[in-house]
């Protein structure tokens, strides 16, 4: 089965096929042996897991650190910006206080701008990912197994929100889904931003996965192990639970793998068109804003973000990849 | 909602915020701007967070006597601009498009700035060749004749003054372009004059419903046109300021004939020495000469080019990135609104190579944080607000030094009778804020802990600003609830009275050179109501009998001291409202444009005395 | 093939209504005013509020609305502000002004950067696909393989700024981005939307890389693929003949979509580079919360996203003759 056109059917650099298993071993566990074999997929599940690491332990490391993402020290402490706002030391002030030197301007912290920027993108990310994810098991199972009404109006639904044009959907109505909680005369908390993003992204971040599910349920309805739970007299949910779910997991993890960092560069192109998350919560992608228009002056502020953002996509992609192929070893590399 | 046409929204819808259109003469106002940018590159180079040395050193005292041009100085044509040959095409670099053509329709300054190529009206303010600003007759023969201790002004109309279909200006248009200022659609221009000639500051649409589109006119006891050439305005009180209220493009000549009421503000006609040949909103407008206007008739434009190619969409970036680049047609251009941005600015400030292509100068806009006095009732805890707010903070949300200069004073640098180097609670010389004395002041009141509702609007610098200003006061001992509203709901939000708001920002500018344009409009107890622009809602008898009584001070440099004494006791005394920055502006243009100069008048390059260099010389 | 198109056209015509209806109730059933945001810059009092209110026609309930406004898609609308001539997409008012009007004047900026943008990523993406797929595990294999892995996963919101000032501002060996009307100087066109161009294309380019490789390899593996090469046919023939015509059907259902959403306006590339395409009018409409001007945006990019998924459909039978458009 094609998996995401954009993103799946492209493979990775190395890994060998698995020997065949000579002993009996659940398909879980063949999966996790392949995967270990698979030495660039550990590097970059370890380099995902350090991400993650970074986003929950935020607080920890600026406590250890002894600075936190919102004080604007530059503007506190004299002699560190320059009348313009800009670091006075080179590469963006970074030095043994500032590892990562100052935010043009604010004088803020980089370094746990970034940390808890990243903790801010990953969660919302994550929070996506999980509900696309059930969305998409409750309506591709369903539409797959019920059939007929059902499939068709889940089908056509997912037509719809496919023909929407995505990057213009969340821009145009992030400001709206915002307004259906706040009236846009009051103050606007923090974790009404994080909400409407997150409903936003969801909207439209299910219908991959959606289909594919769909597909598989289709093709395994007819499978005589499925009849046979039939016959015995075991319920839909029965079934459903006991004998579809479990075969969806490989797809379900392919495509997670694939969606969530796609999420994360959404909600951080958001913050770049100054629709996302507001100032002063710190924010990936809101770096991003600040970095172009402040790169001809002080082009070190952008280097950190940019590139740890790299990293991760790149990671996560190869993550991605090596899940895949440890679930379906036949796959073309 | 970026940059400079931020700083330009209206104040409450019946009394406009400001935007000073005329003011005095001020001693070599062109060299100072020039100096202004010299002085600013040469204190960066220090870097440390060093202040900018502001005009102090340069800026030789005050101004003479106000000039109105009387029928020679008002005479066509424009004195010439040394060195200035005409011809050629000029390039404007514009961030937003105007939404209103409409001559009474313009105030805001990216619209009014090109609004004044295209439109004349009865007076004109000019910069001349010394640096010396002076009020002259535009399609009239002088500034006005007063009369009646200023309750009658006489304007005579010039005879070679035409729209571009080639029909003659006449009394009877003008009368029209008034008229009209009171129909309900005209919404978004100046109202000055019609609240003068109503002498209703609230309701002055009353004085005629339907403008005169229902058939009826202004009477005669108003307003007097007794033949094609002559206007007379009647007001119950003396406004001695009339003829720089006229030369606001909001009060333009609109033609009676040709006037197609609201859809006029797609396609008017024009008076002045350009007309639009094709305007597409959002993209680009392309002005070619007006053939029936006389340069005879003129003296305040040189319109030396021949046409004008104004593209939009351009941010400051993007403007800086291209007058950086001076290659091709960037030679040739200029911009009206967009000052150096934050990234590229002081590269440029500091890199001699650009210096002869620089103009820098004030804005007419005052950032200043009000204090509800309603809801912040205890002066300690003013007080204590005054000395938190960090001047650094907003400041750089601005630009830093390139975005404006630490305010000590609610006077502009532009305004004369001011002291220039009045710092009351020290904060010009700490910018950080005194974060112990608001402390220490918060305990005295016992008020550690007080709640303060602070609103302010979203576009970002006012939100970056917000946050340092929140950031002090809650290190002060403050306990702040910041609501944010869209720009475009901001003034309405904070001029309801009992928003319940207690701080706000509100960027206030003189609408011409006299403190009678910033002081009564916002610290005026007796005009506390819903939309007016009292915002920190002050009533303080001696701030109202001081005004009533510098309003009949008939001597303009008493009375520019005077306003400048009151607005001390604004600060220091009720502390109303909190100064933080003067506004300032410092643009590029090409290396083949002359005679760019900062005009103070309009608050940027004076667009009436540029000039194509022809053959590279 | 007629039948085809038509009943393809009826669909997406369903689609495109379902479209409007949500964003339309979307955007105006919301609680708060769409008045005063659609009053502007400045202030609305209470009787502008009304005329706003009138003008938008939000004084009137909502399904009539909608009727009104698709109606006015085939028939035109009148406003007191001036006149909206069919296909009326709606009528901003904040400069009074069809919004087609300002949609088609964009246009040319968003189809220049797109179709641009595809020629460099189709033929450099497809290039190198085929370098790769046919020197399959040899070094240059690897190298083009990792390379599109990094540059497909870069942002244009990074690379963007990057580019400008290692390119542009630091080097000047392009010239500053801006959009120039082809019809005024095709030299200043193409300079202007060169380095657009290259930064948008940079991870198209990637993206098709391993698109088209994982494609063809796949193919290569395909039975009549190697029938053909074990009945002793060239390498190269089979290559190029076989393996070749048959991976484009994925490249061309990715290349549909990416069409379609490229122009209905390439937000970032046009922020970026500061391009006054469909993509800036859509972000300046959500700031200035311009309602109807997003309204038209939002249908006329569902258009071109419909309208590239039916030409996609076609190709297909272009591309594999037994594919039958039934």
């Amino acid at each position: 089965m094609q998996v995401d056109p954009a993103g799946g059917t492209e493979m990775s650099i190395a890994t060998k096929p698995a020997e065949p298993a000579l002993v009996g071993r659940s398909p879980g566990q063949l999966m996790w042996r392949r995967f270990r074999r698979d030495r660039i997929g550990v590097v970059s599940a370890l380099v995902v897991a350090f991400f993650f690491l970074i986003g929950l332990l935020a607080p920890v490391i600026s406590a250890l650190y002894g600075k936190d993402p919102y004080t604007r020290y530059g503007q506190i402490q004299p002699g560190l910006l320059n009348e313009y706002g800009y670091p006075i030391k080179p590469n963006g002030g970074m030095d043994g206080e500032f590892w990562f030197g100052l935010e043009p301007s604010t004088g803020r912290d980089v370094f746990t701008e970034l940390l808890y920027g990243i903790r801010t993108s990953l969660f919302i990310a994550l929070a996506v990912t999980v509900l696309a994810v059930l969305t998409a098991i409750v309506l591709g199972i369903a539409a797959g197994y019920l059939g007929g009404v059902w499939d068709f109006l889940i089908s056509r639904l997912t037509d719809l929100l496919m023909a929407f044009p995505q990057q213009l959907f969340f821009v145009a109505f992030l400001p709206i889904t915002t307004s259906l909680f706040v009236d846009p005369r009051e103050e606007t908390p923090v974790w009404i931003k994080v909400v409407s993003i997150i409903v936003v992204l969801w909207a439209l971040g299910w219908m991959t996965l959606g289909r594919i599910l769909r597909g598989v349920t289709l093709s395994l309805r007819e499978r005589e192990f499925v009849e046979a739970a039939k016959v015995s007299g075991a319920s839909p949910w029965r079934i459903i639970r006991k004998e579809l779910l479990p075969n969806t997991v490989s797809p379900i993890l392919v495509q997670a793998t694939y969606m969530l960092p796609s999420f994360v560069t959404t909600a951080a192109a958001l913050s770049f068109l100054g629709v996302g998350i507001t100032e002063p919560t710190p924010d990936w992608g809101r770096m991003f804003a600040t970095a172009a228009a402040v790169y001809r002056s002080d082009i070190t502020y952008m280097f950190f973000p940019g590139v740890s953002l790299v990293i991760f996509v790149v990671a996560f992609n190869l993550l991605g990849d090596a899940v895949r192929d440890a679930f379906d070893p036949k796959t073309v590399r | 909602m970026t940059g400079t046409t931020s700083h330009n929204e209206r104040a409450g819808a019946k009394e406009p915020m400001s935007k000073r259109t005329a003011h005095r003469r001020r001693t070599a106002g062109v060299a100072l701007a020039l100096a202004g940018a010299l002085v600013l590159s040469a204190c960066s180079g220090g870097g440390g967070g060093g202040e900018p040395e502001g005009e102090d050193s340069a800026g030789p005292e005050q101004s003479a006597a106000i000039t109105f041009g009387d029928e020679a100085a008002s005479t066509g044509p424009a004195e010439e601009v040394p060195g200035a040959t005409p011809g050629g095409t000029v390039n404007v670099l514009q961030e937003t498009a105007p939404d209103h053509l409409d001559p009474a329709q313009v105030y805001v300054s990216h619209e009014s700035n090109i609004t004044r190529l295209l439109h004349r009206g009865l007076t004109a303010v000019r910069l001349d060749n010394e640096g010396n600003y002076s009020v002259l007759g535009d399609l009239a023969t002088d500034a006005g004749q007063v009369s009646d201790e200023g309750r009658t002004w006489t304007y005579t109309l010039k005879e070679d003054i035409y729209f571009n279909d080639g029909s003659p200006i006449t009394s009877a248009d003008i009368r029209h372009s008034v008229e009209r200022l009171f129909a309900d659609f005209i919404t978004q221009g100046p109202s000055y004059l019609q609240r003068w000639l109503a002498n209703e500051p609230e309701t002055y649409r009353e004085l005629l419903p339907d403008g005169p589109y229902g058939g009826e006119h202004l009477p005669d006891s108003v307003l007097e046109t007794p033949d094609e050439r002559t206007v007379i305005f009647h007001f119950e009180q003396p406004q001695n300021d009339l003829p720089y209220a006229l030369s606001m493009p909001g009060y333009a000549v609109v033609s009676a004939e040709g006037d197609t009421q609201e859809a006029y503000d797609q396609e008017p006609m024009t008076s002045g020495p350009y007309q639009i040949e094709e305007f597409r909103p959002g993209r680009s407008m392309t002005l070619t000469r007006n053939e029936y206007w006389e340069a005879a008739s003129d003296p305040a434009r040189n319109a030396y080019p021949d046409r004008y190619e104004i593209t939009f969409g351009h941010t400051r970036e993007d403007t800086t990135a291209r007058l950086m680049a001076d290659n091709g047609e960037n030679q040739t251009t200029v911009t009206f609104n967009n000052g150096l941005d934050a990234g590229q600015g002081p590269a440029v400030v500091e890199d001699p190579q650009y210096q002869d292509r620089l103009v820098d100068g004030y804005q007419p806009y005052v950032w200043s944080l009000a204090i509800n006095q309603q809801t912040v009732t205890d002066r300690r805890i003013r007080e204590a607000i005054a000395l938190a707010v960090p001047l650094n903070g907003v400041r750089a949300a601005y630009g830093g030094a390139l975005g404006g200069e630490y305010a000590g004073s609610l006077i502009s640098p532009l305004l004369p009778g001011r002291e220039d180097d009045y710092d009351p609670f020290g904060k010009v010389a700490n910018p950080q804020g005194d974060i112990a004395g608001a402390r220490a002041l918060l305990e005295e009141a016992d008020a550690v802990g007080y709640e303060l509702n602070y609103v302010h609007h979203t576009a970002p610098e006012d939100q970056q600003a917000a946050i340092a200003v929140e950031n002090a006061l809650e290190e002060a001992g403050f306990d702040v609830n910041r609501s944010e509203v869209p720009p475009e709901t901001y003034y309405d939000t904070i001029g309801v009275v009992d928003s319940g708001f207690d701080i706000y920002r509100s960027s206030w500018g003189a609408d011409w050179l006299s403190g009678s344009t910033v002081v009564p409009p916002q610290y005026d107890g007796r005009q506390i109501a819903d939309g007016a622009s009292n915002y920190a809602h002050l009533d303080d008898e001696h701030v109202n009998s001081e005004i009533d009584r510098i309003l009949l001070i008939e001597d303009p440099d008493q009375a520019a001291t005077e306003w400048f004494e009151l607005s001390k006791y604004v600060v220091e005394d009720a502390v109303a409202s909190v100064p933080v920055i003067y506004y300032r502006q410092t643009m590029l243009h090409g290396s083949l444009i002359g005679g760019a100069v900062f005009n103070d008048d309009v608050g940027t390059i004076d667009m009436q005395r540029l000039y194509v260099i022809q053959d590279g010389s | 093939m007629l039948r085809f198109l038509l009943r393809r056209s009826l669909g997406a015509l369903a689609i495109l209504l379902l479209i409007s209806a949500v964003t339309f109730f979307l955007f105006y059933a919301i609680p708060r005013n769409p008045a005063l945001l659609a009053c502007g810059k400045g202030v609305c009092t209470q009787e502008q509020l009304a005329v706003v209110e009138h003008n938008l026609g939000i004084d009137k309930p909502i399904p009539q609305q909608y009727w009104e406004y698709m109606v006015g898609i085939f028939a035109g609308r009148e406003f007191p502000a001036g006149s909206c001539p069919a296909p009326c997409l709606g009528f901003s008012f904040r400069d009074n002004r069809p919004v087609l009007d300002t949609i088609l004047d964009r246009l040319p900026t968003t189809l220049s950067l797109a179709a641009g943008g595809v020629v460099v990523f189709l033929v450099l993406g497809l290039g190198f696909g085929m370098v790769a797929a046919w020197r399959r595990g040899t070094l240059t294999d690897r190298t083009v393989s990792s390379t599109s892995l990094v540059l497909s996963s870069a942002q244009i919101y990074f690379l963007g700024p990057l580019a400008l000032a290692l390119l542009v501002y630091n080097n000047q060996i392009l010239s500053q981005p801006g959009y120039f009307p082809i019809t005024e100087g095709p030299g200043a066109w193409f300079a202007g939307l060169l380095l657009p161009w290259l930064v948008l294309s940079t991870i198209f380019t990637a993206q098709y890389t391993r698109l088209s490789r994982a494609a063809l390899i796949e193919q290569l593996q395909e039975d009549h693929v190697r029938t053909a090469r074990a009945k002793g046919m060239g390498r190269r023939t089979v290559f190029f003949r076989y393996a070749w015509r048959g991976s484009l059907i994925p490249i061309v259902t990715v290349l549909g979509i990416d069409m379609g959403s490229l122009i209905g306006g390439a937000m970032i590339t046009e922020q970026t580079f500061a391009l006054p395409g469909l993509g800036r009018l859509a972000v300046d409409s959500v700031t200035q919360s311009n309602l109807p001007m997003l309204m038209g945006v939002m249908l006329f990019a569902a258009l071109m996203i419909v309208v590239f998924n039916i030409i996609v459909d076609a190709c297909y039978a272009l591309i594999d003759p037994r594919v039958r458009l039934a």
